[in-house]
């Protein structure tokens, strides 16, 4: 009997998909949320947020 | 090798009242039973198994699954249990974690009821709302962590938004505090570059400093300022210059006011004076004895003691005498307060010009003046000496004392001393710009500095402002990424499921073999669609005609979306077996009911064999459809996978009754041995009720109408007994003593068996073996143990009555028994006319004729 692929995990690849192929999402945030998902913490806003501050470096850099 | 359910028990759950059980073996069920005969009770005691409740007793007002799931009969809990095919038992009370693996993973896929569907339901997804029929939808798409997943980017997202706009504040507010810092009334945020520069310099430029061509270059306006101020050395040195040079002209102006000569003078005079006239002592004394000899010592001279000899004469003379005296005194006491006072006058002076060179000295001790300084310690140590010089009384003060004081003072020069440190101050003042001049220079440096504070925090701001519209976009972008990708990924599901919603459709409708034309009328294309605008939201499309995009509900009639609803079912059945391949249930409660024949049959058709390899609950109301579906299995070659139940009754007392005939007739049998009168008449009656049941439908008997068609023997024998003597004579010639004997001994299943009443004392048991081995007889005579089929009349020929294999047949006297014809014999006969139809005698005699007219002509 094959491995049934949920419909989550069709939509999480596909998402990562279209992440891959745009250019806004850094390379680095994809894999950090491929990273999340596998822990099942996507849902965590919270991390999600702690991610984005990853984005173009952080504050300290910049200032 | 698939779990299946080998047997269902149930006891006081909904109508089931007894404990009551379907050996299904592993096989489907078919059901059939008049309407309230307990039919879904079956179906209602699987979900409560199942998924814990009854969807249909949940979210109606009053009404809950705990409440009214009991049967009402029942005090104690409903019992509920499925054996499964790897003898695993499954109840109420089992503890899940214990089962097999296959079992739970078998429990899991039952835990949503995703593989009922019911009457009541089908036309719920077609009729609702779009968000609704989502939500309908939901439970087969578990896309609850995808959604979890978009809440949690939606609040990132919102985060960051509201990050962006405080930065953006945070940049106005920074860009604002520039501008005013600068002096500019209009400009953009960020404030440019080139409008600070501009500003600046204008300003830079009116002290002879460079114009700024960047901000970058504002550290050598700054070094150029900081330079200019550095010629000043120290501003506070400056002040101290100029604030020293102040002091010493008071200084110098103090003393060349300081007059001595007034004094000397005045002096001089009073010395001179003293010395012409008297001594000054003798003023007092004369004052003291002029008082004395006009008050105490009238009668004799105070000094001598002598007697004025009572003269008055004598001591008036001497007053007047004093009185001269001291006349001639007047001019030096005048004099005296005169010097007094112009030496007090001169002391004071001293003492505020020794005053103010304190704060002077300090001056100068900051400014490193050291000439300066013995300078003014020097004229400070003259005053302290003329000071204490002019302190001495007046009488002590001699001219030549004085004048030898003044004479050293003035040896000393201060004055000229003082010009040239003042001059010296002076010099050094003068290299340095004057306060007025260095505070412009001040300013603008101080500008520069916050300037450039102020547009490093605008640059900070500007990055932040920057980096949070990233995070922003970067946010906004992985939601809008994720809604799409989970929209394509349903829509595409939606897609699959459209073509065999689409797929099932056609096959019901006939419309698969049909031409390309005809493929393209009434409801096509049937599909389901995200709405993209709209989050959780699904709509039902279809063309209809030369239509593109409708809803099926405009133009569908109830029974083409009762289809449309069940085809779309089962799609989604079959779909979410995908995902729980071990759960293989689909129950199916009395969905075809309103489904015209032709439809009906190729839903069956499609059923049985498009989910061939699922274990199948079907029941239904009809007793010709439930006849019709047990051919259909035949045809479909799955009778053998199917258990055929039928419903006899129910009763409230004792809920549905499906014993099989055969099991009635054993249980009759031994009766007949060792039961009761009353016993074998109810028994005998039961099974003749059974047997009268099964004729009605088959023989379409004309009976009158009764609630829920619970007819009793009564009300169907006299219909059955004369259409077998009049349509069947076959029949009739070979059981006409059964059936006679019977039209006398029916009433006695009532009498004996039903009802108390005073008839039954006077029945022998004689005549009640008699009534039970006749209805067992007339049992043995239509049913057919092979098939396990009661006899119907053949469609042809006519008045001959057979089972379904042949195996019982009753043809009409004198013509030869023709086997009944299969389906397939019908159709092909038929030529096709039958395909689809339920198929009856008088349906057939319609052909018939019509074919019979059709070869006269």
């Amino acid at each position: 009997m094959g491995q049934v692929v949920s419909i989550s995990e069709q939509i999480f690849k596909r998402w990562c998909e279209k992440l891959r192929n745009n250019n806004i999402v850094p390379q680095e945030l994809i894999k950090e949320l491929e990273l999340l998902h596998q822990q099942r913490k996507l849902s965590d806003a919270g991390a999600i947020g702690e991610l984005l501050k990853q984005v173009g470096g952080t504050n300290d850099a910049k200032d | 090798m698939m779990l299946k359910i080998d047997r269902i028990e149930i006891e006081g759950f909904r109508g089931i009242t007894r404990a009551c059980t379907l050996p299904l073996n592993g096989k489907s069920l078919l059901l059939f039973g008049e309407n309230g005969t307990g039919k879904s009770s079956f179906v209602d005691a699987l979900e409560r198994l199942f998924t814990g409740k009854v969807s249909t007793l949940e979210g109606r007002m009053g009404v809950s699954t705990e409440r009214h799931g009991p049967n009402i009969r029942i005090s104690g809990s409903p019992k509920i249990s499925v054996r499964f095919s790897e003898d695993s038992e499954f109840t109420l009370e089992s503890n899940t974690e214990l089962l097999p693996l296959t079992v739970k993973s078998y429990l899991a896929g039952a835990q949503e009821p995703l593989y009922i569907l019911r009457r009541r339901q089908i036309l719920d997804f077609i009729e609702s709302k779009p968000q609704d029929r989502y939500e309908l939808l939901q439970p087969f798409l578990p896309l609850t962590e995808v959604e979890e997943t978009e809440t949690a980017l939606r609040r990132a997202s919102q985060k960051a938004d509201n990050e962006a706009t405080e930065a953006e504040r945070a940049l106005s507010a920074s860009s604002r505090e520039l501008a005013q810092a600068v002096g500019i009334g209009e400009y953009q945020i960020p404030m440019g570059e080139q409008q600070v520069c501009t500003a600046l310099s204008v300003r830079l430029q009116a002290i002879g400093i460079v114009a700024l061509r960047s901000l970058s270059n504002l550290g050598d306006a700054i070094s150029a300022l900081d330079t200019r101020v550095a010629k000043v050395g120290d501003t506070e040195r400056l002040i101290t210059l100029h604030s020293a040079r102040s002091l010493l002209s008071e200084l110098q102006s103090s003393l060349s006011v300081l007059d001595f000569t007034s004094f000397r003078t005045a002096l001089h005079t009073l010395q001179s004076q003293e010395v012409t006239v008297a001594k000054t002592f003798f003023e007092d004394v004369l004052q003291r004895g002029l008082e004395w000899i006009q008050t105490d010592w009238q009668g004799q001279c105070p000094l001598c003691e002598t007697p004025w000899d009572k003269k008055p004469r004598d001591r008036e003379a001497l007053v007047a005498r004093i009185h001269a005296r001291l006349d001639e005194m007047k001019e030096v006491v005048k004099s005296r307060q005169d010097t007094d006072r112009k030496g007090r006058e001169l002391l004071d002076s001293l003492r505020e010009v020794q005053n103010s060179c304190r704060p002077l000295r300090t001056k100068l001790e900051t400014l490193g003046e050291v000439d300066g300084l013995k300078l003014l310690d020097a004229v400070a140590e003259s005053l302290r000496n003329l000071c204490t010089f002019l302190e001495q009384r007046l009488d002590q003060i001699t001219t030549n004392g004085l004048d030898a004081a003044i004479t050293s003072w003035h040896t000393a020069s201060y004055a000229t001393r003082l010009q040239e440190l003042i001059a010296r101050v002076k010099t050094a003042a003068g290299r340095l710009p004057s306060p007025e001049e260095i505070k412009p220079l001040v300013e603008l440096r101080l500008l520069l500095g916050r300037i450039d504070e102020l547009w490093r925090r605008q640059k900070v701001a500007f990055n932040q402002r920057n980096l949070a519209r990233q995070r922003s976009e970067v946010a906004s972008t992985m939601l809008r990424l994720a809604e799409e990708a989970r929209k394509e990924e349903v829509q595409e599901l939606f897609d699959r499921l459209s073509k065999d919603i689409d797929d099932l459709y056609k096959k019901v409708t006939g419309r698969e073999t049909d031409s390309e034309k005809s493929q393209n009328q009434g409801l096509t294309k049937l599909r389901l669609e995200v709405r993209p605008e709209v989050r959780g939201s699904v709509i039902y499309q279809a063309d209809f005609y030369e239509r593109k995009d409708v809803v099926p509900n405009a133009y569908g009639s109830d029974a083409q979306l009762d289809m449309i609803g069940l085809c779309t079912f089962l799609a989604l059945r079959r779909w979410y077996k995908n995902q729980h391949p071990v759960f293989d249930l689909l129950i199916l409660d009395d969905v075809l009911t309103s489904i015209d024949a032709q439809h009906a049959v190729r839903t069956a058709e499609l059923i049985l064999k498009e989910f061939g390899n699922y274990q199948i609950i079907l029941t239904t109301h009809d007793r010709i459809w439930y006849e019709y579906l047990r051919d259909i299995q035949a045809r479909c070659r799955v009778k053998g996978q199917f258990l055929n139940k039928v419903i006899h009754k129910w009763t409230l007392e004792e809920g549905p009754d499906i014993r099989e005939p055969e099991e009635e007739r054993g249980h009759i049998d031994r009766l007949l041995v060792d039961g009761t009168a009353p016993q074998i008449a109810t028994e005998a009656g039961r099974l003749l009720e059974h047997v009268l049941q099964e004729m009605r439908y088959s023989l379409r008997l004309s009976v009158q109408a009764k609630r829920g068609e619970l007819y009793e023997i009564g009300e169907i024998w006299p219909a059955f007994y004369s259409a077998m003597r009049k349509s069947y004579p076959g029949f009739y010639e070979k059981c006409g003593e059964t059936l006679d004997a019977l039209d006398i001994r029916w009433t006695i299943r009532n009498w004996v068996g039903a009802h108390f009443n005073i008839w039954a004392s006077r029945i022998s048991r004689e005549e009640v073996l008699e009534f039970g081995h006749t209805v067992s007889e007339l049992f043995d005579r239509m049913f057919c143990k092979d098939c396990r089929r009661f006899v119907e009349p053949s469609m042809t020929p006519a008045g001959q009555l057979s089972c379904r294999c042949g195996h019982l047949i009753y043809p009409v006297p004198g013509k030869e028994p023709l086997k009944p014809l299969s389906r397939e014999e019908i159709v092909k006969m038929t030529r096709g006319a039958f395909r689809d139809a339920r198929l009856n005698t008088d349906l057939y005699f319609e052909w018939k004729r019509a074919e019979m007219g059709r070869e006269h002509n």
